[in-house]
């Protein structure tokens, strides 16, 4: 676990009603998570978001041309919401929320998030992945 | 590399460094992956079961499958502590080739994979074989036994399954912990001595 991306996680939670923050490399492994989410449901939640956008890309042709690039997958409970969004080459950010929150900032927190994470993203993440607690 | 390695295992690893390392879990439609990866990981694992529907009927074909009711639609995954410098992060993927391009994003970053064989339906295992192959994807081979099938000897099977002679080939029963984690230590051994 990268103890520096753990902490900037953090920051994309000061939205209201934002609750967890994962990072996950392109290969559905943990790179980083914010403080309240545990390591086995994270590992899990990494995992669960690699399908989800592998799945959410095959759908280019559905919306309308299969050279369309995926941009977010929004999942949508009773209680909440799911936000995951590409965070550069080779990982995803997935913030998760209460149903009031701002929508708009919310995504616009991520993406700010993404920029600000782009150097440490950029340095391959294999040895120092999701491994320790 | 000053000091000398406690036991075999640790010969491959770097010192002090725990390494996560992404596997594949594949196999045929109904072949037992599922199963295979709720046996051997140390968390809850990830499922994506759903019940199969008339609409697969023609497509998904039940013959011999035991008593399938559902099927995975998108991936399993568990993990599995192997060691204190090991971690196993297994990936499952769907059997059925619709869920081909899934596979291909799978694939990502893993070190090899375990390809699961039914012994009684060895030609389904043919496009799996095939699909590990064309991503370069080293892979030891686990025969998954379920009660009663005949045992085939394991030259029987490498001819059938056209494997080069360094591929192993393991039996297993995907519900028993023992010989799951066993196929995959092989898989694992297999692994580290093709980066030695």
């Amino acid at each position: 676990m990268n103890n520096d991306l753990s902490w900037m996680l953090e920051s994309a939670l000061e939205v209201p009603g934002a609750r967890h923050a994962i990072l996950v490399s392109a290969d559905g492994l943990l790179m980083a998570r914010s403080q309240e989410v545990k390591k086995d449901e994270a590992d899990t939640v990494a995992a669960a978001m690699s399908g989800i956008q592998s799945l959410s890309r095959t759908m280019a042709g559905f919306c309308g041309g299969p050279h369309m690039t995926w941009r977010q997958t929004l999942v949508e409970f009773d209680g909440g919401w799911v936000f995951l969004i590409s965070a550069g080459e080779g990982a995803y950010l997935a913030v998760s929320s209460a149903p009031d929150v701002d929508m708009a900032d919310i995504t616009f927190r991520m993406q700010q998030l993404v920029g600000q994470l782009g150097k440490a993203l950029t340095t391959p993440p294999r040895e120092n992945t999701g491994i320790q607690a | 590399m000053g000091s000398r390695p406690v036991s075999d295992d640790d010969v491959y690893l770097n010192e002090a460094v725990q390494i996560a390392a992404k596997i594949l879990v594949v196999g045929h439609f109904a072949v037992g992956k599922t199963t295979f990866i709720g046996t051997m990981s140390e968390i809850p694992p990830l499922r994506t079961e759903e019940r199969m529907t008339q609409a697969g009927a023609h497509v998904d074909d039940l013959m011999g499958t035991r008593g399938k009711t559902t099927t995975t639609v998108a991936m399993d995954f568990g993990r599995l502590t192997l060691s204190d410098r090991l971690v196993l992060y297994l990936f499952g993927t769907p059997g059925q080739e619709r869920f081909v391009q899934v596979w291909e994003d799978m694939t990502r970053g893993a070190l090899g994979a375990l390809i699961l064989v039914d012994p009684e339906r060895l030609k389904e295992s043919f496009p799996v074989i095939d699909l590990v192959e064309h991503y370069g994807l080293p892979y030891a081979i686990s025969v998954n036994h379920f009660d009663g099938t005949p045992v085939r000897p394991d030259n029987e099977l490498r001819e059938a399954l056209d494997l080069l002679p360094e591929t192993p080939i393991v039996t297993c029963d995907a519900r028993d912990e023992k010989s799951s984690a066993n196929a995959l230590i092989t898989l694992v051994r297999y692994l580290q001595e093709r980066t030695r």
